[in-house]
């Protein structure tokens, strides 16, 4: 029996080292994996502004070995402009990031259900980063440093590319994986059992549900991965033949396994920023959510059917008609629950009191980039049409507007839309307009063109390209150069509101449609919240905005 | 919270447990959904080189989620009985690991208190008797101590006076 403990203090204060080393807190962790996907990020970008630079004029001008194109490091550069972007730098920032720091207070609880399991899952995901970087810098195939045989990591090319930076890259892709499992078990484990009291499942905002929907997405999937690229570990390293003919394998098997885990990919990284988004426009539109439940069962089909379309990455394998024509049906039909959700937020916006701030510019140039990136989603659906956008720049654009534009512009919104309630301090609204609309003209300067490039033919993952390419190449690369200024411009927009942003005292400071929990708290939330759990009217606000 | 009494109402008692939203019943269609999930991509290796490798790492991604999400579930099996009768106020405590701890009173002399200051939480909750002074609901919303405080207290002077 606990003795009462009156005057106990259980709030001292922690050090730097053991605040951000050591932490279990929840607040604190995601706060760590968003500052690191941003370091990572950075130098992702890097890679492709090199990348567009040297694709800015046709002939080979930068990436040089001795006089000679080096197409090593171009295929380096996309490999690990891919590894990068795909496992350390958007599922951490949304998954990682704002899942850990926003879900569990949407939810009431007052942490995470392991919280030391969630410290591990952080230090496995630097752990995996840092290999992935070190793997760019390790001996490779060709005499040189780094591997180059794309994010996929396609047998026979990885099996046999020379030197450890491969290995590397794989035990990264493995670290990677392991801390995703670790942190969905923990993410589904807490929104099942640490709702607020009364909080049934269909009460609870729509970004945690993304976040639960995500979770599971990464656990029935990555275990996939991670069997796969350890085949491809043994099949390097103990001469194994999973996926080598020569010895009874089949390297498409490979592909079949990668997709398995790559498409559900796709909505890992897109999915918790479709739970942002909704809670942006809802706040800006001074509306609720159009067709709450409709949402929420959207994404559990997204979720649901990101897993049975897979080979539609694959339709040039040589598979039957019946099997491209199932695939085919199959990834038309996300379009549906695809659709609920575009034109739920439309409709959220229909009618309600828009303001423009910057995160809601964010959301709505979301909803315009990821509408356009799926409709060229539905039309590579097409396995006939696939046959000739295969491997082209359409496909580059398509992916692009889906992810970088889509899943990018998320991050983005997230962070403006909660950075005075993660710092305390607001950044100053022209900046995030400016950084905004440059972004967004930059960013579609350089991926729209890059669809007529697609469809004049121009194939993927070269380091050079005949003269009939030099216009629209030359625009893209302009397009990249502002992208790039203006994420420039986004780490002074931070640095500056962490240093000298104005304070903001308001717990809700978008106003009263801003009304899940995290609003309820102070601008930054203490250490430790919920202690004492919330009650119903401090989260089921819904009736008073009807 | 559930309150109960014997048919004479010469004892009442009261039991507490921690907010829990998982609905237990509900463990066999998360899990059903699991296996589920895990056997799509391994169903076409079954029996092949290929299809061990993929169980090993779905079994152990299985084993771990099973363990960790029961074990957080267990952790809420926490309970304390309150059971009072004329003679002696008791509390038994049972931890999520089923040891029990017990704190007995002379019903007579045991006071129940609540610090709305929140010394240590909102509406902190103890009761008073045999020298010692314990807490009672910590896992309780502030309303719910509240509640649990003026029940105890109600039964306790209708014990002093029994008329």
């Amino acid at each position: 029996m606990a003795d009462a403990t009156l005057s106990h203090d259980n709030h001292h204060k922690v050090g730097f080292f053991t605040r951000w080393f050591m932490s279990t807190n929840h607040k604190d962790i995601g706060i760590l994996y968003i500052f690191t996907a941003a370091i990572l990020g950075f130098i992702s970008v890097a890679f492709t502004v090199y990348m567009r630079l040297e694709l800015m004029e046709p002939g080979v001008q930068y990436m040089l070995l001795d006089g000679e194109p080096n197409g090593h490091l171009w295929n380096v550069m996309i490999t690990g402009h891919g590894i990068l972007m795909m496992f350390f730098v958007v599922i951490p920032a949304l998954f990682g990031g704002f899942g850990n720091y926003f879900m569990p207070l949407m939810i009431g609880a007052p942490d995470m259900a392991f919280p030391r399991m969630n410290n591990l899952s952080y230090w496995l995901f630097v752990a995996g980063a840092s290999l992935a970087v070190a793997s760019l810098l390790a001996p490779g195939g060709n005499g040189q440093l780094g591997s180059g045989v794309g994010w996929v990591l396609y047998a026979p090319l990885s099996t046999s590319e020379a030197g450890m930076s491969m290995d590397l890259a794989i035990f990264a892709v493995h670290l990677s994986g392991a801390s995703s499992i670790l942190s969905a078990i923990n993410m589904i484990t807490t929104f099942l059992n640490m709702r607020a009291p009364g909080m049934s499942m269909m009460k609870v905002p729509l970004f945690p549900w993304s976040i639960l929907v995500t979770a599971f997405l990464i656990l029935l999937s990555l275990p996939v991965l991670a069997g796969a690229i350890t085949m491809l570990l043994t099949d390097r390293n103990f001469g194994t033949t999973f996926f080598d003919a020569a010895g009874g394998g089949d390297p498409v098997l490979y592909q079949h396994l990668l997709w398995f885990f790559g498409h559900p990919e796709v909505y890992m990284i897109v999915v918790p920023g479709f739970g942002i988004v909704s809670h942006v426009i809802s706040t800006f539109s001074k509306k609720p959510i159009f067709g709450y439940v409709p949402m929420v069962w959207a994404m559990i089909a997204i979720g649901a059917l990101g897993f049975v379309v897979w080979a539609h990455h694959m339709y040039t394998v040589g598979m039957s008609v019946t099997q491209q024509a199932y695939f085919m049906l199959a990834t038309m039909v996300i379009a549906v629950p695809t659709g609920v959700k575009v034109f739920s937020w439309i409709a959220t916006m229909w009618g309600g009191s828009i303001e423009f701030k910057t995160p809601m510019l964010w959301a709505v140039g979301f909803l315009f980039l990821f509408t356009v990136g799926g409709v060229t989603g539905i039309v590579l659906s097409q396995a006939g049409i696939d046959r000739a956008y295969h491997d082209t720049y359409y496909v580059v654009a398509h992916f692009h507007y889906v992810m970088s534009l889509g899943a990018v512009f998320c991050i983005f919104a997230g962070i403006y839309y909660w950075i005075g309630k993660m710092s305390g301090r607001q950044y100053p609204e022209w900046a995030g307009k400016l950084h905004f609309w440059a972004m967004f003209i930059g960013s579609n300067i350089t991926f729209f063109p890059q669809h007529f490039l697609g469809r004049q033919g121009m194939p993927r993952r070269y380091i050079d390209y005949p003269e009939q390419f030099a216009l629209w190449n030359y625009v893209s690369s302009i397009g990249a150069f502002i992208s790039f200024g203006s994420f420039l411009f986004f780490f002074g927009i931070i640095f500056y509101t962490l240093m000298w942003g104005r304070k903001v005292e308001e717990a809700a400071y978008w106003g009263e449609h801003a009304d899940t929990l995290e609003w309820t708290l102070p601008n930054p939330p203490p250490e430790h919240t919920f202690e004492t759990l919330p009650t119903k009217d401090m989260w089921d606000k819904e009736p008073e905005h009807h | 919270m559930k309150e109960s009494g014997n048919k004479h109402n010469d004892f009442y008692q009261m039991v507490l447990w921690p907010n829990r939203s998982f609905e237990i019943k509900n463990i066999k269609f998360l899990f059903g959904i699991l296996c589920i999930g895990f056997a799509v991509p391994i169903l076409p290796f079954f029996g092949s080189s290929m299809g061990t490798l993929l169980l090993i790492f779905a079994v152990a991604t299985l084993i771990a989620f099973s363990s960790l999400f029961i074990q957080s579930y267990s952790g809420g099996n926490l309970k304390e009985i309150v059971r009072i009768d004329p003679k002696e106020i008791s509390v038994t405590r049972i931890e999520a690991n089923g040891e029990k701890i017990s704190w007995k009173a002379n019903s007579y002399w045991a006071r129940v208190k609540l610090y709305p200051d929140g010394q240590v939480v909102e509406n902190y909750l103890t009761l008073v008797g045999g020298n010692r002074e314990i807490e009672l609901g910590s896992f309780l919303s502030p309303e719910e101590r509240t509640l649990v405080r003026i029940k105890i207290e109600n039964i306790l002077k209708k014990i002093k006076s029994p008329v």
